[in-house]
């Protein structure tokens, strides 16, 4: 419980410092009092605190997310970019991207269906994975990545197949959000993915108990109580709608979902109740950290934040690999 | 105070698994179900512990099991299942507060620590329980089923205790010590029903013994009235002798 | 996304002919100005106005005094706040400017953006030449002597280009192994067309990979690839022996030409000077012969 408090206080950390760093020196102080001139007004409201918000609900979803379909899979490599469910979202979100236009909704329609169609996407996947693994038993950790391997290649021939499709306009939407940043996040855009996360995120946190007792197996955890078919439901659901959000809005990103769970775990152990919200509030620090260093080191440029995690991730996922043959 | 089963009966495609079983286990009692290979104690166990739906009727206390709630369902029985893989490393304390299914946790605290003494785990509450043997883990998850019905037993409803096969891996000295383990819990009102492959551990421990052969419950009542020569070696294709142990005052079945 | 979709027509309204005088407004603070986009950078610096420059995006490697400015990263990925910390009193951008959302929140903190229209023609580059012209308002000598001097190039084209158009592929790079190439609507399109040839991938609108058998089919007789992509392919003798270059003319008497991506592509000034290097190497070829 202390050690959350930590996790309470990096992320606060992280999220102070993201606030007052940037490529245009904003004194928060001046902005909090009023005494900040227009333009760093604008800045703050409208550029760098949405963004700064975007990355840490990214971050917190996807840690959140990483942490629950680790729990259901029991497999601790089950991460939503390796298995394929953030690729699903892509897909989702690159259809409608191109193919949109031409169905033609109303605008009040047209500003959701991106993210309706991500979240869409990352479910079927994740239902897909599911089912698979329930008709051929649990998946050992070979396994599920192998799946994993296919179901991104079949997302990548489908989001192929859709920029072949695509106009030159569509085509340069899609090439940037492939990429994976927080640079185009406004306030029109963030709230409502805000709201979806925020509430996928609360009924995500009351499964902990569940999540916990599935551990002993699908039918010790019934013995117990649990109604193993409706968590099941509950997860993959909130998971994929958690994640398909926050997709929709800063593209594929790296990482994240397998990092950090593993991290909540080292310092705080597996118990869900501890590990969700440790989850979320590393994931949003970890983010907010990473965008914050994106878009500061080669100003007035940025990197892909995608590019970030993943140099931190991917050094982390051989040694978790590397761990997981010896064990 | 009982698990009371009418006519029931599995099949799984043609194949009929469990025929007509009309019996009752009485609580504070010692229940062993015993038989060939193949002849449905499994099968039987499923159904009792709801893990699977046959047709008849099973009553926990005269409530149909089908009408109770997995809440309530958890509250009548544990479950104890062969030891499975758990992946990531919860501690030993980890794995039994998962079965505690009340919300008051001052008496868990006591609960815990009583029941983990009874087991012997005290010792290990902070280990990883990957880390442990598997006659270990074993008797860490017995404490967590008994942990289960802890509240329970000071109550008027007796619960009941379902093993299946719970000493299949163990070595001689913690078959005892799991069985003896039961046989106390049963003394205390429990109710135990446990599948036993070993014959001369069933009449040593069981109260009563449940006979199956070929998907039907041929026979039960204590051990002196089924432990017999002819009646096994019937059962069980296979020429069988019972003799009177002249120092642990119980029968003994050996091949002959 | 509400906002994002308004910019979506407003930018479309801006790139559009119709609209072209509206979108090269005179009376912009142009003191500081920041630049995404190659042809716009080399126009400024044509017209000596790079004294006002105060950042480029990458795409502007020429003149190689530009890359010593600072960077605000690629042209279709810039970073609003990295553009606002420059204090910039105005953005110039080519039509693929982006993304969107930025671009929104670039002008929402008070700083114009204008997108110079782009039009794939000789008058087209006129066109682009005026209008940066009149955004940045430059002396009218310089804008005379940098229009004299492009005239001059386009009679150059005039007296080299080829009675038979020749036959010619654009290719942006072979990664992978596959071609990618310049059909209808794209800035090679009309390099070529300027260059007096005949696209032969005009099949397909955009770039777009392009199968190996079509590659063979299509049987140019040039290959025009920018350097870097001509390089990364490994070489023009790689080029020639690309299993769907070897079968065409191009690959077969060694036509393939290296041409710098930006002066091919970029549609400013020195696009003129490409065409006439083009027209140049067709008359020389199969086509002179």
């Amino acid at each position: 419980m202390g050690k959350l408090w930590l996790l309470l206080i990096v992320a606060g950390i992280a999220l102070s410092a993201a606030l007052a760093i940037g490529a245009i020196p904003l004194p928060l102080w001046d902005i909090v009092t009023r005494q900040a001139t227009p333009l760093q007004d604008t800045v703050f409201m409208d550029i760098r605190a949405p963004r700064v918000l975007l990355a840490g609900c990214v971050g917190a979803v996807l840690g959140l997310a990483g942490a629950c379909l680790q729990g259901l899979f029991r497999n601790p490599l089950a991460d939503p970019t390796l298995i394929g469910v953030s690729s699903g979202a892509a897909l989702g979100a690159v259809a409608m991207i191109v193919l949109g236009d031409a169905l033609q909704l109303p605008a009040l329609l047209a500003a959701y269906a991106v993210p309706v169609a991500a979240i869409c996407g990352a479910l079927l996947v994740t239902s897909f994975l599911y089912a698979f693994a329930a008709r051929f038993g649990q998946f050992n950790i070979v396994t599920l990545l192998l799946v994993g391997i296919a179901v991104n290649a079949m997302s990548t021939v489908g989001i192929g197949a859709f920029e072949y499709l695509s106009d030159d306009r569509q085509l340069r939407n899609l090439v940037f959000w492939m990429m994976g940043s927080f640079g185009r996040a406004g306030w029109q855009t963030v709230l409502p993915a805000l709201v979806v996360m925020i509430l996928a995120g609360l009924i995500l946190l009351r499964q902990s108990r569940g999540l916990d007792l599935i551990q002993l197996g699908e039918a010790d955890a019934s013995f117990l109580g649990v109604d193993v078919g409706r968590l099941k439901r509950l997860v993959i659901l909130m998971s994929a709608v958690a994640v398909g959000a926050g997709v929709a809005l800063s593209g594929i990103i790296g990482f994240v979902g397998l990092v950090v769970p593993h991290l909540v775990r080292l310092l705080i152990g597996p118990l869900h109740r501890f590990l969700l919200p440790g989850s979320i509030l590393l994931g949003a620090g970890l983010m907010m950290s990473a965008d914050l260093f994106a878009r500061t080191i080669i100003v007035p440029a940025e990197l892909p934040v995608s590019l970030v995690t993943s140099a931190l991730g991917a050094p982390f996922f051989l040694w978790l690999i590397a761990r997981s043959r010896r064990v | 105070m009982s698990i009371r089963l009418s006519n029931v009966s599995y099949s799984q495609g043609t194949a009929c698994l469990l025929d007509g079983v009309t019996t009752s286990f009485t609580a504070g009692q010692v229940s062993a179900i015993v038989g060939p290979n193949g002849a449905g104690k499994t099968t039987l166990m499923r159904l009792i512990s709801g893990e699977m739906q046959g047709s008849g009727e099973i009553f926990y206390h005269e409530r149909n099991l089908r009408q109770l709630s997995l809440r309530a369902q958890a509250a009548c029985r544990a479950v104890m299942t062969q030891s499975s893989q758990v992946v990531f490393d919860f501690s030993v304390e980890d794995i039994l507060h998962m079965g505690w299914i009340q919300s008051d946790r001052l008496l868990l605290n006591e609960t815990l620590s009583a029941v983990a003494n009874r087991c012997g785990i005290s010792s290990f509450l902070d280990r990883r329980f990957n880390s442990l043997s598997g006659g270990e883990q074993q008797r860490v998850q017995f404490a967590r089923a008994l942990l289960q019905l802890s509240p329970v037993a000071e109550s008027n409803y007796p619960a009941f205790l379902l093993l299946d096969e719970p000493t299949a891996s163990l070595d001689v000295a913690h078959e005892m010590m799991v069985l003896g383990l039961a046989k106390e819990a049963a003394a205390q009102g429990l109710g135990v029903v446990v599948i036993l492959h070993d014959l001369n551990l069933a009449s040593r421990f069981a109260d009563n013994i449940y006979l199956m052969r070929d998907a039907q419950l041929i026979a039960a009542g204590p051990p002196e009235h089924i432990l017999v020569a002819d009646l096994l070696s019937e059962v069980y294709a296979t020429p069988l002798m019972v003799e009177q142990h002249p120092q642990l005052q119980c029968r003994i079945v050996l091949a002959r | 996304m509400n906002r994002a979709l308004a910019v979506v027509v407003v930018v479309w309204c801006l790139s559009s002919a119709q609209a072209a005088a509206q979108s090269c407004p005179d009376d912009l603070d142009a003191r500081r100005v920041a630049v995404a986009g190659g042809s716009i950078t080399e126009i400024i610096y044509a017209l000596g106005m790079q004294s006002q420059l105060v950042a480029v995006d990458r795409t502007s490697n020429y003149p190689e005094a530009a890359t010593r400015l600072p960077s605000i990263g690629y042209v279709r990925a810039v970073s609003a706040e990295g553009l606002l910390s420059l204090d910039p009193t105005l953005v110039l951008g080519e039509h693929d400017t982006g993304p969107l959302e930025v671009v929104a929140q670039v002008r929402n903190a008070g700083v114009p953006v204008v997108v110079i229209p782009e039009v794939h023609t000789v008058d087209g580059i006129f066109a682009k030449v005026d209008c940066v012209a009149t955004i940045m308002g430059a002396p009218s000598a310089a804008v005379t002597a940098l229009k004299a001097s492009m005239q001059d190039q386009v009679q150059q084209i005039q007296s080299v280009i080829a009675d038979t158009k020749p036959r010619v592929a654009v290719l942006l790079s072979l990664a992978d192994g596959v071609p990618t190439g310049g059909g209808t609507a794209t800035s090679a399109d009309g390099v070529l067309a300027m260059a007096g040839a005949e696209n032969v991938l005009a099949g397909f609108e955009g770039w777009k990979p392009i199968s190996l058998e079509a590659m063979a089919a299509s049987d140019p007789q040039y290959i025009v690839m920018p350097d870097r992509g001509l390089v990364a392919a490994g070489g023009r003798n790689a080029v020639r022996a690309h299993p769907s270059i070897a079968l065409t003319q191009a690959g077969q008497a060694d036509r393939i030409i290296g041409i710098d991506g930006m002066s091919l592509l970029g549609f400013g000034p020195r696009t003129l000077g490409a065409a006439v290097e083009l027209a140049r190497a067709f008359k020389a070829g199969p086509a002179g012969q």
